[in-house]
C-alpha cells in the first residue's frame, strides 16, 4: 500500500495528469492519496487560471533606456584615466607599508633591564648616596628593589630626597628577584641612544623605567611621596594633622620600634 | 509604442549577430536587441513582482546591465538564456528587497499592517476578486526564490527542461529534480490558502 502512496506521490509531482489504472484504483480506497489528489487538481487550475491571465504590455520605451545607458557611460567615464592611478597609488602604499613593516627591524629596543643598567652608568652618582640603597647585583643578578629606589630618585628630579624614595618604593616579591637577568648586549642606533638620554629617563614614568609591573601603574591611583624632613617622627603626626602608615621591612624578629626599617610612603 | 521603434536593427540578424554589433557600440542593434526581448522579460518579471511599475524597472535594469556586460557573453548559449538568467537574477534581488522591506514595515507597525498587506490573504476580498487566483501569487511569493524561479519558467512559462537548464546553468536531470521539490514545497504553501477559501472541501 505504502509503495502505491509513493508511486501516486511521485506521479503527481512529475505533473502527469493522467493515472494508470492500478493507481486510480488505489486512489478509490486511500485517504491520503485522495486528499493529494485533490491538492494536485486544484493546483493544476490555478496555474491553468494563472497562465490565462493576461500579462500586461511593457510600455517601456527604448529611448528610457538608452538615455539611462548614456548617463552610465558618463558618469564611469573618469574611471577609466583613474584606473591606471589608482593602481600605481595602490603600489606606492603596498611599498610604503612594506617599508614601515621592515624599518623597525633594524634597531630593536632594549630590555627594560637593560635600560637601567644603562641609566645607572650614564648618570652621574649623587653625593650622599643613601647607605640602604644597595646598586649590588645579588645572587641572580637582578637589580634590587634599593638600588632600583635610588635610581628612581636619580633619574627624576621632583624626588625630594633619594633616601625616602628608596625605602618607600614598594618591594618586589621574591619571584620577581628570581627572574634572570636581561642579556647585556650593548645596543646601538638612534633608538637606543634616545634611551639612555636622561631627560627621556626623566620624563617616562617611573613604572616603567624600574621594570615594575604595568598593572601597578594601571589599577592604583598614583600615590603622592611625602616631602617630609628625614628625622625620626611618630606614627601620627599631631602637629600636621597628617597620619602617616609606617611600613616596616624585614622579619619579626629584626624589628625595632623606631628603627630605621620603617618608612613612611603616603598620607591618609 | 513599439512602432515607433520597429525597424531601427536589422531584423534579419541573429540574436547573436546583432549582440556582437551591439558591443561595438551600435545603437541600432541594441535597440532591436531591446524591442525583441522587451515583452518576453516584462512577462516573467511580472509573473514574479506582479507590479508593472516595479516591473518595468526591473527590465530596465536588466538591459542596461546586459548592454554594459556584452564583453562577457560568449556566446556559448543563446543571447536570450543569457538575458532570462539576468533578468531571474535581478528578480531574486528585487524580491529579497522587497521582503526585507517589508518585514520592517510590519515590524513598525508592530505586524498590525498585515492584514492589508497586498499579497495578504484576506477571504472577503479575494472572494470579491478572484480568490483562487490571489491564493496561486499568494503562495508563489511565499516561496523560495529558486523554487519560485523555476513554477515560473515551467508551469507558468511552460519552457522545456532543456532551456531552463541552459539559464541556470545546470543539466537537465537536476531540473527535472527541481521542480519536483519547487511542486511539493508549491503546494505545501498553497493547501492552507486553498482550504482557507474552501477550494479543497
Amino acid at each position: 500500500m505504502k509503495r502505491l502512496c509513493r508511486e501516486l506521490e511521485r506521479h503527481l509531482e512529475s505533473g502527469a495528469e493522467h493515472l494508470p489504472d492500478a493507481l486510480r484504483a488505489h486512489l478509490a480506497g486511500c485517504a491520503k492519496c485522495q486528499r493529494a489528489w485533490r491538492l494536485h487538481q486544484a493546483y493544476q487550475r490555478a496555474l491553468q487560471a494563472a497562465q490565462g491571465e493576461p500579462t500586461p504590455a511593457c510600455e517601456l520605451p527604448w529611448s528610457r533606456v538608452q538615455a539611462q545607458l548614456a548617463a552610465r557611460a558618463v558618469s564611469r567615464r573618469p574611471l577609466a584615466w583613474a584606473r591606471p592611478a589608482l593602481g600605481w597609488g595602490m603600489a606606492v602604499a603596498v611599498v610604503l607599508a612594506i617599508g614601515a613593516t621592515l624599518l623597525p627591524w633594524g634597531s630593536q629596543p632594549p630590555s627594560r633591564g637593560e635600560t637601567l643598567a644603562q641609566a645607572q652608568r650614564s648618570e652621574p652618582r649623587v653625593p650622599d648616596t643613601p647607605p640602604k640603597a644597595d646598586t649590588t647585583r645579588d645572587v641572580a643578578g637582578t637589580v634590587s628593589t634599593e638600588a632600583q629606589g635610588v635610581a628612581l630618585a636619580l633619574v627624576d628630579p621632583r624626588a625630594p630626597d633619594a633616601r625616602i624614595v628608596a625605602q618607600a618604593t614598594p618591594r618586589m616579591g621574591d619571584s620577581a628577584r628570581l627572574q634572570p637577568p636581561a642579556p647585556e648586549t650593548p645596543k646601538t642606533g638612534a633608538y637606543a641612544a634616545r634611551l639612555r638620554d636622561p631627560e627621556v629617563l626623566a620624563r617616562r614614568p617611573a613604572d616603567e623605567v624600574m621594570g615594575a609591573p604595568a598593572f601597578i601603574a594601571a589599577s592604583e591611583p598614583p600615590f603622592t611621596v611625602a616631602s617630609l624632613p628625614l628625622t625620626p617622627f611618630g606614627v601620627n603626626d599631631t602637629a600636621t594633622g597628617v597620619e602617616y602608615l609606617p611600613i616596616s621591612y624585614g622579619s619579626p624578629s629584626s624589628y625595632r620600634e623606631g628603627s630605621s626599617n620603617e618608612a613612611i610612603i603616603g598620607s591618609f | 509604442m513599439d512602432n515607433l521603434y520597429a525597424g531601427a536593427g536589422d531584423r534579419t540578424l541573429t540574436d547573436e549577430q546583432l549582440a556582437a554589433k551591439a558591443r561595438e557600440g551600435d545603437a541600432a542593434a541594441m535597440e532591436e536587441l531591446y524591442l525583441r526581448y522587451r515583452q518576453p522579460v516584462f512577462r516573467i518579471v511580472y509573473r514574479s513582482t506582479r507590479n508593472i511599475d516595479e516591473a518595468e524597472d526591473i527590465v530596465q535594469d536588466v538591459f542596461l546591465k546586459a548592454f554594459e556586460r556584452l564583453h562577457t557573453f560568449r556566446e556559448q548559449s543563446r543571447f536570450s538564456t543569457w538575458l532570462m538568467r539576468i533578468a531571474l537574477n535581478l528578480c531574486t534581488d528585487c524580491a529579497r528587497m522587497r521582503q526585507r522591506r517589508q518585514e520592517l514595515l510590519e515590524r513598525e507597525a508592530d505586524h498590525k499592517l498585515a492584514w492589508c498587506h497586498p499579497d495578504a490573504p484576506d477571504p472577503m476580498e479575494t472572494a470579491q476578486q478572484n480568490a483562487f487566483h490571489e491564493a496561486f501569487y499568494t503562495a508563489l511569493n511565499q516561496l523560495p526564490d529558486h523554487h519560485r524561479q523555476l513554477i515560473i519558467l515551467r508551469d507558468l512559462e511552460e519552457m522545456d527542461y532543456e532551456r531552463i537548464a541552459q539559464i541556470l546553468g545546470t543539466s537537465v536531470g537536476a531540473v527535472k529534480l527541481r521542480v519536483m521539490r519547487a511542486r511539493r514545497a508549491f503546494k505545501a504553501k498553497l493547501e492552507p490558502l486553498l482550504r482557507a477559501i474552501g477550494e479543497l472541501e
